[in-house]
């Protein structure tokens, strides 16, 4: 369809154009080429708006997922009460009784451009709810992505490659998956921000330009406001001017334009509140360091050369390498050793060592875009690109240029890194976009070329054309149905309202989160406490309106670890560590009725996982079975008189959930619990939503009389 | 005309208001179940004591059907079980819980054989009866003007406590089975055998393992909702034969105690209220104004509370002057005081707050057996500093002041030179 598409567009912009021309009786081929950019990047730019709509039409305008809705909240809280308060934002019904700083543990950058969008509209008298901004706002945004990927393309090759790469990121799925409306998402405006910062990067080192490389400082400002992935750009580009010293192609340009992004860069994102002191204290931003240094060092001593003979230059040069690697040396090993320069954190030695967090974090480990990606992902996420993708890499590489050596590294280390983590596949996916565009193009024009050549001596070169041209276009066209089709069925729907087919093909909705939320908001007291896993913190907080124990922010490990023990613990044993942390209400997710699967029943492992790594007297083999979690009548004891086990399966006994199957049958595990028709001693149901998603617990006082 | 019916109307309203929560301590409707009615003189002066203070006795045998509770209201405030094998239809242990659960006391009397009903609801009151025809036997502190050596001569009473009241030093008789009290804060033993007392039968002696301080005689639960409930395991004690008792020389202590004990067990003293809590910011570390309820970390905080104990006597409330205990808990208290009341029951003290954020709560609590339930809990939020909060200029980084300025300067006047200084000519190298 990209394919199609640009040429139709092409020729419809090409008649229009013929008859302005024709009025003007001026052909001008530079107006004719300006007209028909113009108009395929604004197809462009309304298409990758349009194609995110698929979860609004659907379903409505609402916020998706569980992040997102913390954003969503702080975003309100920014609207209503101001960048100060917002900045001061003590929110002190999260993390009971700890509270939380919002403002100096957020990247504040979505919600300041949300809100600065809300504004300019109600300034122009556009009445906006400010949920309509958070939804909307991530579509716009890739449509920005998508203008500024046009350039960064260009600027790297030529215009054409420019339009396809556009095209290619306007509906890639790596991309939108992150990016649809409602995912108000910090990944949503960071791949613009990341976009951007490259392509004023490349424009400066290509130019020399000290305005180009304050533009890109502040790129780099508003990508460390905005999303933590800020440290990838920070080690990209060190490693690029690194290869260009390698390659022996140090330029003034580069040095200019390295001085200028890492000083201010640095200096910018220090302003960012969570980021404060990080940039010159963390091992993950000493390569840019050490790079700045090598720069100076480096045109230090070309200006010597300049000015000494070869051999005074050659001991010069000596004593100046070694001295400096022996100072920085000292420096790294004084700094780590009084614990002034922080080693590297959890995530990023997982993105080095993928086993990492796995074997040793659970935290980490649980979240489930933390995974490795699998290979059916590459190509559920990619298409075309996976195989385009050397393609692309054998054209810049054929080709040596200082941004094509950019667009190398930036493809190989993003692959590397999308390999590490499912989520970082986002990261790939501009890269994979720009490089495929290249081979495209590239292709594209040398064989349109031959179509176009006049039949010459070899007589086979139209025919090798044709069919070169038609296979790419039949490439694209699938590509295009491939991103339309996976956007529609996999990354669109909200999570927060399930759906599913029936036998008949008609589509049944389960608003069973909404449902509960909407009942703790209004029969709850204010100020209670509701102790929930922490996937669903963000969501209680900002829905119900509710004080929540633990949340999806998990910057305290050994604070979850306790909600995990009480899950894991007894009921007796819970309800005093309830007690102790004023829990009022209890909330679990259960999909045994149902059969949505990622209930609180299959998150058990990682709430005795999370609760044993703080508390070693919690042990995983006491809730095993033959090594494996079971809930059926060969599930051990400590399994079964879990609290999450009760609370999951409380009543349900009662029910018949398939024909031909006993009582109490499980559609998540496809077993028939293994203990039936308790009663509960220290909580009470207080509420269970239609399909039994959500149920609700309310914790009873102490005993009159014990 | 309106504005005045509103008033009147919500006039009526406090006014009820008012008196359902005064209602709630000093009611003075008593049922006295006794085996059979003809006992009533056995106990003449203890019930006498009684009406003299104004409790309106209705005695029951144990065979009639008494109605406690009607249509969500209870019929009596006050129970005194006198029946210790008692078998009825309409006092079953559920229905006795549930008169405790309501907030209303009572006061049970055993011997060496107690029914079952009786054990059930002690059981639930934390006090385990021994089995029936065990007796406490003390060889050395018995009334030794008898050979009988369970006829205990006790005076292991609770110290420190409203439930006796300082200055009763007389020991009292003391005739039946002992039980075992439940380690809980709610519970706690008014008399207890001496170190040398067991509980056993007369065939075989010592038989249990309830000895000493251990065998509980006389023992009490303070419920959660102020109810009380008073076990003891002699009836005897209660009799006019043991009032009148002379133990050398002296007359038995049994009348004054049975009057402590009854006065205390129908909530006439040791019942708490709090009210009037101030909690308000007296001075700010931190430079910026926020509001005034908003407290900040290293703030330092008024905090005071008016506590008042009901007189039964006088049937009001009168200030309560001892000490309360204050924590302010994060996770971990992090501030544990004693406040010492004023004459007129106000507890006040400055506390600085601690360097840490969060949500704290501030508890005062009376942790004294024998007083009523006083927990007055407030949770209140303690933020860290603004980001216009802190010094601005702090002697301490006055180098890096210096250091920045200069570079200001220094770098403006180069830029003057580099733009506007022009080499002489052109020097070749």
């Amino acid at each position: 369809m990209k394919k199609s598409e640009k040429s139709s567009t092409a020729t419809v912009g090409a008649s229009s154009n013929v008859q302005v021309e024709a009025i003007k009786e001026t052909p001008n081929k530079d107006n004719q080429e300006f007209l028909i950019k113009v108009l395929i990047l604004s197809v462009i730019y309304v298409l990758a708006f349009s194609t995110r709509l698929f979860s609004v039409l659907r379903y409505e305008s609402v916020i998706h997922e569980f992040d997102p809705y913390f954003n969503y909240r702080s975003t309100i809280h920014l609207v209503k009460e101001g960048f100060y308060s917002f900045l001061n934002w003590f929110d002190e019904r999260s993390w009971y009784p700890l509270g939380r700083i919002v403002g100096g543990t957020i990247y504040p950058g979505l919600m300041a451009t949300a809100s600065v969008v809300h504004w300019a509209l109600n300034s122009l008298n556009l009445t906006v709810d400010i949920r309509n901004v958070c939804v909307l706002l991530s579509p716009w945004f890739a449509s920005n992505t998508a203008m500024v990927t046009y350039k960064f393309a260009k600027e790297i090759r030529d215009t054409q490659t420019g339009l396809v790469a556009a095209a290619m990121i306007a509906i890639v799925p790596g991309y939108i998956s992150r990016s649809v409306a409602g995912s108000f998402d910090n990944e949503g405006i960071a791949i613009f921000a990341l976009i951007f910062t490259y392509y004023c990067w490349i424009k400066a080192v290509n130019t020399g330009s000290l305005m180009w490389a304050a533009i890109c400082s502040l790129a780099y400002f508003y990508m460390a406001s905005a999303w933590g992935g800020y440290v990838f750009i920070i080690n990209l580009i060190p490693l690029h001017a690194f290869f260009l010293l390698l390659t022996g192609r140090y330029s003034h340009r580069l040095y200019i334009a390295y001085s200028t992004m890492f000083v201010m860069g640095t200096i910018l994102s220090m302003q960012i509140n969570f980021i404060s002191f990080q940039p010159v204290q963390s091992s993950e931003h000493l390569a840019a360091i050490g790079i700045f240094g090598l720069l100076q060092l480096f045109a230090g001593l070309q200006w010597f050369k300049s000015h000494l003979t070869n051999e005074a230059f050659k001991k010069l040069q000596r004593f100046a390498i070694l001295s400096v690697l022996s100072i920085a040396g000292a420096i790294l090993v004084i700094g780590t050793a009084t614990g002034y320069i922080s080693p590297f954190n959890g995530r990023f030695y997982s993105l080095l060592d993928p086993t990492y967090a796995r074997d040793n974090i659970p935290i980490i480990a649980s979240v489930s875009e933390h995974q490795p990606t699998t290979w059916a992902s590459y190509f559920f996420d990619l298409h075309i690109l996976v195989f385009l993708f050397p393609a692309g890499l054998y054209f810049c590489f054929r080709k040596l240029t200082d941004s094509n050596i950019f667009l190398i590294l930036y493809g190989v280390t993003s692959i590397y890194f999308s390999g590490v983590m499912v989520r970082l596949m986002l990261v790939l996916a501009p890269v994979a976009c720009v490089l495929a565009a290249v081979a495209v193009s590239a292709t594209l024009t040398t064989y349109m070329k031959k179509l176009k050549a006049p039949s010459s001596d070899q007589n086979n070169t139209k025919e090798s054309g044709g069919v070169m041209v038609a296979v790419l276009t039949v490439l694209l066209i699938l590509y295009a149905f491939h991103c339309t089709w996976v956007t529609s069925e996999a990354y669109s729907s909200p999570s927060i309202v399930l759906s599913a087919k029936q036998g008949d093909g008609s589509r049944v909705i389960f608003d069973d989160f909404r449902e509960a939320y909407r009942w703790i908001g209004q029969n709850t007291a204010d100020d209670a406490r509701i102790m929930s896993w922490w996937d669903y913190g963000y969501q209680l907080s900002a829905m119900a309106n509710r004080t929540i124990l633990v949340d999806n922010n998990t910057w305290n490990n050994s604070h979850i670890a306790q909600v995990g023990k009480a899950f894991a613990s007894s009921e007796e044993d819970a309800y005093y560590q309830m007690k102790a942390l004023d829990v009022d209400y209890v909330l679990v997710i259960f999909g045994g009725l149902t059969g949505y699967s990622s209930d609180d029943i299959n998150k058990f492992l990682w709430m005795v996982r999370i609760g044993g790594s703080c508390d070693p007297t919690l042990k995983e083999e006491d809730y095993l079975t033959d090594k494996q979690y079971r809930i059926d009548k060969g599930a051990s004891p400590t399994m079964l008189n879990s609290l999450i086990y009760k609370l999951s399966y409380y009543r349900f006994s009662e029910v018949h959930t398939d024909y031909q199957r006993p009582a109490g049958f499980d559609r998540v595990r496809g077993v028939e619990i293994g203990y039936k028709g308790f009663d509960l001693t220290y909580l009470e149901e207080a509420f269970t939503s239609v399909h039994w998603l959500v149920r609700v617990y309310r914790v009873k006082d102490f005993e009159n009389r014990a | 005309m309106m504005m005045i019916k509103s008033i009147f109307v919500s006039f009526i309203i406090a006014s009820v208001l008012l008196t359902s929560v005064f209602a709630e301590v000093g009611g003075k409707r008593t049922l006295v179940v006794l085996e059979n009615l003809s006992q009533k003189n056995l106990y003449s002066t203890f019930f006498k004591t009684l009406e003299k203070k104004g409790y309106e006795l209705d005695f029951q045998p144990a065979t009639t059907e008494v109605v406690l509770e009607k249509y969500g209201d209870f019929n009596y405030d006050h129970l005194v079980l006198f029946a210790p094998t008692l078998e009825s239809k309409t006092i079953t242990s559920n229905a006795v819980l549930n008169f405790i659960d309501g907030g209303n006391n009572v006061l049970i009397a055993g011997s060496n054989k107690i029914s079952e009903t009786i054990r059930d609801i002690a059981q639930e009151c934390g006090m385990d009866i021994e089995e029936d025809n065990t007796l406490v036997y003390d060889h050395f502190n018995y009334d030794k003007s008898q050979p009988d050596h369970s006829l205990l001569v006790a005076d292991q009473f609770i110290q420190d406590s409203p439930i006796i009241l300082q200055g009763l030093d007389k020991p009292v008789i003391y005739k039946g089975i002992g039980h075992k009290i439940r380690s809980n804060p709610l519970n706690f033993a008014v008399l207890t055998g001496s170190s040398t007392a067991y509980s056993g039968k007369k065939t075989n002696g010592a038989s249990t393992k309830l000895m000493g301080k251990s065998c509980g005689l006389v023992s009490s639960l303070q419920a959660r909702n102020n109810a009380r409930v008073t076990f003891s395991g002699s009836i005897e004690l209660f009799t006019d034969k043991s009032f009148g008792t002379t133990l050398e020389k002296n007359q038995s202590g049994n009348k004054e105690f049975v009057e402590n004990l009854v006065s205390w067990t129908f909530q006439e003293r040791g019942i708490l209220r709090s009210s009037q809590l101030e909690l308000v910011k007296i001075s700010t570390e931190s430079n910026s104004t926020v509001a005034p309820d908003v407290f900040t970390i290293k703030d330092e905080v008024s905090y005071s509370l008016k506590v008042e104990e009901y007189d039964g006597v006088k049937n009001e409330w009168v200030p309560y002057v001892s000490q309360i205990q204050l924590e302010v808990i994060m996770l971990d208290p992090y501030i544990r005081t004693f406040i010492k009341g004023d004459s007129k029951g106000i507890y006040k003290i400055n506390i600085k707050l601690p360097d840490v954020y969060g949500v704290f709560t501030f508890e005062a609590t009376v942790q004294k057996p024998g007083y009523g339930q006083l927990e007055h809990i407030i949770r209140k939020p303690i933020v860290p500093f603004r980001h216009d909060s802190y010094e601005r200029f702090i002697p301490a980084a006055f180098p890096y002041y210096a250091a920045c300025f200069s570079m200001i300067i220094g770098t403006f006047i180069f830029s003057i030179i580099f733009l506007f200084n022009k080499d002489p000519k052109h020097i070749q190298i």
